[in-house]
């Protein structure tokens, strides 16, 4: 790689021939660029079906993001390079580097990913070239979220293959589940994901990239309870009193009209608990992503087009409908903490307001919250199911396929380790010491170092099945075995 | 006749447009990535460097130059200077003649217009600059 592969075929150009060829050639282009800069006001004129003036800036999430003609510029016309400089005309244009790669939908307009993967490129994995392979992690890890929003497949695979552990773990993201909180708030503003996301990697503007993961009705319905934090669930309880249990069940059973101070109370928590990722902790929300609370037209105007917006959501925003996560009583609530805060003037909303929104909207059906409960007795019962006793041959084969598939890219497919990321298990202290210590820290992971907790990810038996493996492999003579049902003791 | 009349009209808009002065058009559309480090530039009246992500991710992984080199995840925070480079730290440990172009050829990172903020140029962040700002963070 010499300074001769950065001159541009065409660099000994002067500018003004430059100029005559691109009036000449692109005007294609040229008429991209005008429908742009004519796009852009006229979008802001643009009216709904219903003929009304669009709100402010709430449906304009992927119109920031320029047109084809805003991309791929050369050098001395992207606006950074100085055109007058002699290096600028000696670059390389991007458009030049980038024909022969598959194409992406925003950023460099390149799939990266793909390119690595065809090997249309290779980049090297040391500055010096030696070829040396990268350690690729085969782990994908879910991250489910609220509303109906696809759930967050997060494969290491495709990270891994240009980074290494060292880059994300632990600086990043603690390498533990359920550690990092994430928010789309916190990665708009360069956190998490966003440390690539958006600068170098693909942009969040392609939500489905990572938001993949489809919800079933039924998981979207199950959410009402399970997607909601302990928090809101204990200002629920509070909220209905003792006297109406039954009510989470029955949201016709907690429509009775409620003093403002409790609304906003149950609100306040509410909009904590779930707004506040999008809309932000003071209703500032995020420019032009995110539309702001404080100061909107709908959170003062009309309650019932407010009503409208939580009960239905916006389609094709990323505004969920929050009929079936939240019932009438909370969605009232938080409507009413959203009028009534950060200097917005609305009136409160009742909980039959709401109600008669739900119920005369398309037949909404009640969540199911029976649902969770017959999922966790399915689990106790599979748990159990997977708790017979097994032979230590049976361990073994098992545990060397759990171990091929899940340990080997950091410890090493002998168990020999990677130096500075992953201890060898071979000969290690752990493996051959006290069997506890051991089921502890696949169970549990290591805090702060990128050896997470396998809890959640293993079944007990391929827990057991693993363990023992790796105490009887490669020299490791602990020669005991440890069975499926000792390990989900230890959960 | 009016397919020409337009055409001619596009013609003199695309010229208008190439001959306004760069530093009156758009950053905004500065390659996805491209990192612009102004840390000291200005100061020493030299152009600010221009670092093009995508040249480089074409040629080396991601954890060569952010893990084996030791670049910061942001811009502007690796304090580089002059004479790190020349003692083969950060860009130094390629561009030295060997791996890459050694550092006699200044213009060819120096490209910069003076006055290019230090940063990530195309950067979401940069939508929400505003609201990060408010909510004081």
């Amino acid at each position: 790689m010499t300074v001769f592969s950065l001159i541009n075929r065409s660099s000994g150009f002067v500018l003004i021939a430059g100029v005559f060829l691109v009036s000449l050639s692109c005007g294609p282009e040229a008429a991209h660029a005008e429908t742009a800069k004519v796009g852009a006001p006229s979008s802001k004129k643009a009216t709904t079906k219903e003929g009304k003036a669009a709100p402010s800036q709430a449906n304009r999430f992927n119109r920031l993001f320029k047109g084809a003609a805003g991309f791929n510029l050369p050098p001395t016309e992207d606006g950074i390079h100085d055109p007058d400089s002699v290096g600028t005309q000696a670059l390389q244009p991007p458009k030049q580097a980038f024909e022969d790669l598959p194409k992406g939908k925003a950023g460099n307009r390149v799939d990266w990913v793909q390119a690595l993967d065809i090997g249309v490129i290779q980049p090297r994995t040391d500055k010096a070239g030696t070829g040396k392979a990268m350690t690729v992690l085969d782990l994908n890890i879910v991250r489910e979220v609220k509303g109906s929003m696809p759930d967050v497949v997060y494969p290491h695979k495709p990270h891994t293959k240009w980074l290494q552990c060292s880059n994300c773990h632990p600086k990043i993201f603690i390498p533990k589940k359920g550690a990092n909180k994430i928010s789309m708030a916190a990665i708009l503003a360069g956190q998490y994901c966003g440390v690539c996301h958006g600068k170098v990697a693909f942009p969040i503007s392609e939500c489905r990239l990572c938001h993949s993961k489809n919800k079933t009705k039924e998981q979207i319905a199950a959410q009402s309870t399970k997607h909601v934090s302990a928090r809101t669930q204990a200002a629920r309880t509070e909220a209905k009193g003792t006297t109406a249990p039954a009510a989470a069940a029955k949201p016709d059973s907690v429509l009775d009209d409620m003093s403002v101070t409790n609304l906003m109370k149950l609100g306040q928590t509410i909009y904590t608990d779930i707004c506040s990722g999008c809309h932000g902790d003071k209703g500032q929300g995020v420019p032009g992503t995110f539309p702001a609370l404080k100061g909107s037209k709908i959170a003062s105007g009309d309650p019932a087009k407010h009503i409208d917006v939580v009960v239905n959501g916006r389609p094709e925003t990323a505004m969920q409908p929050w009929k079936e996560d939240l019932n009438a009583q909370e969605i009232a609530a938080v409507i009413t903490f959203e009028r009534a805060s950060w200097g917005n003037a609305g009136g409160p909303v009742q909980p039959r307001q709401v109600h008669a929104a739900i119920s005369g909207g398309k037949a909404a059906e009640p969540p199911a919250p029976k649902s969770a409960p017959v999922k966790a007795v399915e689990k106790e019962a599979s748990a159990k199911a997977k708790t017979a006793t097994l032979s230590k041959e049976q361990l073994m084969s098992q545990g060397a396929a759990v171990y091929a598939e899940n340990c080997s890219a950091c410890h090493g497919e002998k168990g020999e380790g990677v130096p500075d990321v992953a201890p060898p298990l071979k000969g290690s202290k752990i493996v051959s010491g006290p069997i506890d210590k051991h089921i502890e820290i696949v169970l549990n992971g290591r805090p702060e170092t990128a050896m997470q907790a396998w809890n959640e990810i293993l079944s007990p038996e391929a827990t057991a099945a693993v363990i023992t493996f790796e105490r009887n492999s490669w020299g490791n003579a602990a020669g005991d075995t440890v069975q499926p049902s000792e390990i989900a003791k230890g959960r | 006749m009016v397919k020409i009349l337009k055409r001619i009209l596009l013609g003199v808009a695309v010229v208008a447009v190439g001959l306004f002065p760069a530093w009156v058009r758009n950053a905004a559309n500065a390659e996805y990535g491209d990192v612009v480090i102004n840390n000291y530039s200005d100061g020493a009246q030299m152009a600010p460097a221009v670092f093009p992500h995508w040249f480089h991710r074409i040629r080396f992984r991601c954890k060569v130059c952010h893990a084996d080199l030791g670049f910061e995840f942001k811009a502007g925070g690796n304090d580089i200077t002059m004479l790190k480079i020349f003692d083969g730290e950060f860009c130094g440990a390629c561009h030295n003649g060997q791996i890459a172009w050694s550092v006699e050829n200044c213009p060819l990172c120096h490209t910069g217009k003076p006055g290019t903020k230090t940063k990530v140029h195309t950067n979401t962040l940069l939508l929400v600059a505003p609201a990060a700002k408010a909510a004081g963070k």
